[in-house]
């Protein structure tokens, strides 16, 4: 009897053995799928993903963000956060992306279940286009993610191909229009008056000069531009390169009776591209000679600044108001015409070529003004080869 | 936290991020209105005159969500309060679009670009206000009364603008009668532009109120400027 109850307690105990066992197995199994299909990308959490979908999320180069059925922000990616900062659990998408274009962009997606894009610009002036795809493949959507491809350089750059063909465009008619005028009135009678005829072909020769300056401002500038011009740097005093360019401009400046004042001493020598930085100071000389009245004054002057040497051309002309400071190293950008007298435009390149070169040597240049007291262009290089200005002229 | 004041949280933030869409609407209307201004681009200054009744809609959307929150919820204190500037600040943000509407349809008035010398300070009286809402928003989500005392310190901006503009118009009138007509409708868009920077004074007085408690108003020591701008 004795033996019979024992061995009934431990079948039952072997049976509540195996029966565990079995649960405990049947759990770790139920485990392994759960995990196989969440590696299989049927869905669950950021946790279940396998590494290397969460390696893709992590190190894409691009914003990323997923949110729910509710607009809500579930997961961000780092680019997402460094953009547009650490989302709280479950907050609105416009608390992130400050657009109402993204939140209906989003809007439109879980509702149609179908990809879109949009185009918006948020306030700090990024552009991006972007990108909504509702997850899961399978309809009805439970959510929408959202890639973000930043365009503004894009956008930047086909404004600027659209502005220099339409600035160019512009710059070449005037010249084209007078030369057609002055060849309809030279041949329509204007060959008859051997005087007449002088004349005219005088202003032809002249638009065709002031055309192929412009011509060749561009060429020159597109070279520098893409860095085509190797410059030929040599150790040389600045005063030797000034006093060449001055005096090469001094029949402008007599024949205005303008006193160009040189300050430069003589000790400061410095790695230049004689040729090439020759041309910004004429660029700089040739506007101070232009925009300064009769009886004016132009300086240029030099100095130490620590490790750079600064550079000053100042004159007394009308000066430039301010909100046309930022702009005068703009290709094609002029003061507007009343500012100037006729006789006075130039190609509207000269200071982007000098900008261009001065930035070639490592330097930088900005200009400063307040209206009817001249104008002031500062030019800063390094005193020594191979150090560059890596931040914005102040 | 439970359940509960979780899902009451959450409907919360909604409403706040409900008001920073119609703040990015309000936004767009107004950088929309001064660029069809410059522009003279009729088609965009239709465009925001019809999307106003979108930022209507959802403006009174969010009133209605704020006021089922009071009655289904009855929150206490701050989350009160909160609710209550959500539905102020909303109301005054669709009072700014209605400027930036009316800055739209003068400039459907004027048929063309208007010939101003002072476009660049229309211009800037739209920044400086668009600055300043975008701010007011910043303020107001992350309940910073700091930052909303420094954006409303910026209204002198806009108001000083509103004077240049001012007293050039008038100037402009006398010396030719001829032009009268236009240049009221430009006064009266330098006028909805200084309006905007007043709107975003009462929003940042309401999220003043809504982090202290204390209901303050930013005194307009300019109120005679229209009489004095003429001295």
């Amino acid at each position: 009897m004795w033996w019979c109850l024992l061995g009934l307690a431990g079948v039952a105990a072997l049976l509540a053995l195996l029966l565990w066992q079995s649960r405990r197995r049947e759990h770790h199994w139920r485990h392994v799928a759960q995990r196989r299909r969440q590696q299989a990308g049927s869905g669950g959490d950021d946790s279940g993903a396998p590494l290397w979908l969460h390696t893709v999320f992590e190190r894409f180069p691009a914003p990323l963000l997923v949110v729910d059925r509710q607009g809500h922000v579930v997961a961000a990616n780092p680019q997402a956060v460094q953009a547009f900062g650490r989302p709280r659990p479950g907050e609105p998408l416009i608390f992130r992306l400050r657009h109402h274009a993204a939140v209906e962009l989003v809007e439109h997606v879980l509702r149609d279940g179908d990809p879109a894009v949009q185009a918006i610009t948020l306030e700090e002036g990024t552009v991006y286009h972007l990108y909504a795809w509702p997850w899961p493949l399978t309809k009805p959507p439970q959510g929408a993610i959202l890639f973000l491809q930043d365009v503004t350089e894009h956008v930047h750059a086909v404004r600027a191909r659209r502005e220099l063909a339409a600035n160019l465009g512009h710059e070449l008619r005037t010249p084209l229009t007078s030369l057609h005028v002055l060849a309809e009135t030279l041949v329509h009678g204007g060959l008859e008056d051997p005087d007449l005829a002088r004349r005219l072909a005088d202003r032809m020769l002249n638009e065709v000069r002031a055309t192929a300056a412009l011509v060749e401002d561009m060429m020159a500038l597109s070279m520098i531009e893409s860095g085509r011009v190797p410059l030929r740097l040599e150790h040389l005093p600045l005063a030797d390169v000034v006093a060449e360019r001055v005096e090469r401009l001094r029949p402008l400046a007599e024949e205005k009776a303008i006193a160009v004042v040189q300050r430069v001493p003589a000790d400061i020598v410095l790695p230049l591209d004689r040729e090439r930085f020759g041309q910004v100071l004429t660029n700089l000389l040739d506007n101070a000679v232009k925009f300064t009245p009769a009886g004016g004054l132009v300086t240029v002057e030099a100095a130490r600044h620590g490790p750079w040497v600064r550079l000053v051309v100042r004159d007394t002309g009308p000066g430039i108001p301010s909100e046309a400071l930022p702009h005068i190293f703009e290709r094609f950008y002029k003061l507007d015409r009343a500012r100037t007298r006729e006789g006075q435009q130039g190609t509207g390149l000269g200071l982007a070529i000098a900008k261009h070169l001065v930035l070639a040597h490592g330097g930088r240049i900005w200009a400063e003004s307040s209206p009817g007291r001249g104008a002031t262009f500062f030019v800063e290089l390094p005193a020594e080869p191979g150090s560059t200005h890596a931040g914005p002229p102040p | 936290m439970n359940n509960v004041r979780l899902d009451f949280q959450h409907k919360l933030q909604a409403l706040e991020g409900d008001v920073i869409r119609l703040g990015s609407m309000v936004d767009e209307a107004i950088a929309n209105a001064i660029k069809s201004l410059e522009e003279g681009d009729l088609a965009l200054a239709q465009q925001v005159v019809r999307n106003d009744e979108a930022i209507n809609r959802l403006r009174y959307y969010i009133e209605e969500h704020g006021s089922a929150l009071i009655a289904t919820q009855q929150p206490l204190a701050r989350d009160l309060r909160t609710i209550i500037a959500a539905m102020y600040v909303a109301t005054n943000l669709e009072r700014m679009a209605d400027h930036a509407a009316g800055v739209a349809r003068l400039t459907l008035r004027l048929a063309r670009t208007p010939r101003t010398d002072l476009l660049p300070q229309f211009r800037q009286m739209a920044d400086v206000g668009r600055e300043m809402l975008n701010q007011s928003l910043e303020a107001f989500i992350h309940h910073n009364a700091d930052l909303a005392h420094d954006v409303a310190a910026r209204d002198d901006e806009v108001d000083e603008l509103y004077n240049v503009i001012f007293q050039a118009m008038i100037r402009h009138m006398i010396e030719n009668p001829e032009q009268v007509q236009s240049a009221t409708y430009l006064l009266w868009v330098a006028h909805n532009l200084e309006r905007v920077g007043d709107r975003v004074t009462n929003i940042c007085e309401r999220v003043i109120y809504m982090v202290t408690g204390e209901l303050m108003e930013f005194v307009d020591d300019r109120s005679d400027r229209d009489l004095t701008a003429l001295k």
